[in-house]
């Protein structure tokens, strides 16, 4: 297996994880830290195989730029992808750039001591101490945003490692 | 004879299913602009939405994510949410138990430009 696809197969598991967790009850701060997981192993995928930049925590969002330039200009990612003209790949692209860069904000190495995370307590500015299992994320991480990176994450990924969507069947 | 009071629910009560459904589609079509026209499919216990998203992959068809309730966002209900590409309204197949596409109530976004 390649590194590439190493990183998407882990992702697709990190993924699968965030959609039975939102059929769950369990709190945002779990689904949050599933899908972000998903985020960064996705986008650390790309760089395998564009080697265009640093494999961070922020991963996506550093990237973004590169990984949209890279997956335009590949003819062949936009016929897997489904979509043959550059202007449409380029917006469903850049509709969910917004909600992978809440997510990934979330990871406690990126967010730092005085902001929200979603795996450890933390004091903010207000000295105010905070835990993620009781901290409501607002809507950049709200349901339907994180509907739309997970559709967008499922086919991508699917596509890329050339196996049914994690909802079929 | 004064006309019969009819019991008006209070800001605190619970909505029923469909009620909570057309929320839940407004409130998406409010927060997510590319959504043109939502699909309410009725169901007595649980929320099913598909809604029509120009900027989603083609070809996917109906595949619903599911949700649990989650009353601190005011939904009481779990829910089943798809999102589809304009090119596969009404064509998607749906999956086995949502009915079909004619018995879904159609809500188009209230501040939808004419064409």
């Amino acid at each position: 297996m390649t590194l590439e696809r190493a990183f998407f197969v882990q992702a697709r598991s990190d993924l699968e994880a965030a959609i039975r967790l939102e059929a769950s009850r369990c709190d945002n701060c779990q689904i949050l830290h599933a899908l972000q997981m998903a985020v960064e192993k996705t986008a650390k995928g790309y760089a395998q195989r564009f080697g265009t930049f640093r494999t961070v925590h922020n991963a996506f969002s550093t990237g973004f730029p590169r990984i949209r330039t890279a997956l335009l200009a590949d003819a062949s990612v936009r016929r897997r992808m489904g979509l043959v003209s550059r202007q449409d790949l380029g917006r469903v692209l850049r509709s969910v750039e917004r909600t992978a860069t809440a997510v990934e904000s979330l990871n406690p190495s990126v967010a730092g001591r005085a902001n929200a995370n979603c795996e450890y307590p933390w004091t903010d500015a207000a000295g105010v101490t905070r835990s993620p299992a009781r901290h409501r994320f607002g809507k950049p991480a709200g349901r339907v945003a994180r509907l739309k990176l997970e559709r967008f994450l499922d086919h991508v990924l699917a596509r890329e490692l050339r196996v049914q969507s994690l909802l079929a069947g | 004879m004064s006309k019969p009071r009819t019991a008006r629910p209070s800001s605190t009560a619970r909505l029923s299913v469909d009620e909570e459904a057309h929320r839940l589609a407004r409130a998406s079509q409010a927060e997510t602009p590319s959504i043109r026209t939502s699909y309410v499919f009725p169901n007595k216990r649980t929320i099913r939405i598909v809604h029509i998203d120009e900027d989603v992959f083609p070809g996917d068809g109906v595949l619903p994510f599911a949700f649990a309730p989650d009353p601190s966002e005011g939904v009481h209900y779990p829910s089943q949410i798809a999102l589809i590409h304009p090119s596969e309204e009404r064509r998607a197949a749906l999956p086995r138990g949502w009915g079909s596409w004619r018995s879904a109530e159609r809500i188009e976004r209230r501040d939808k430009k004419s064409a």
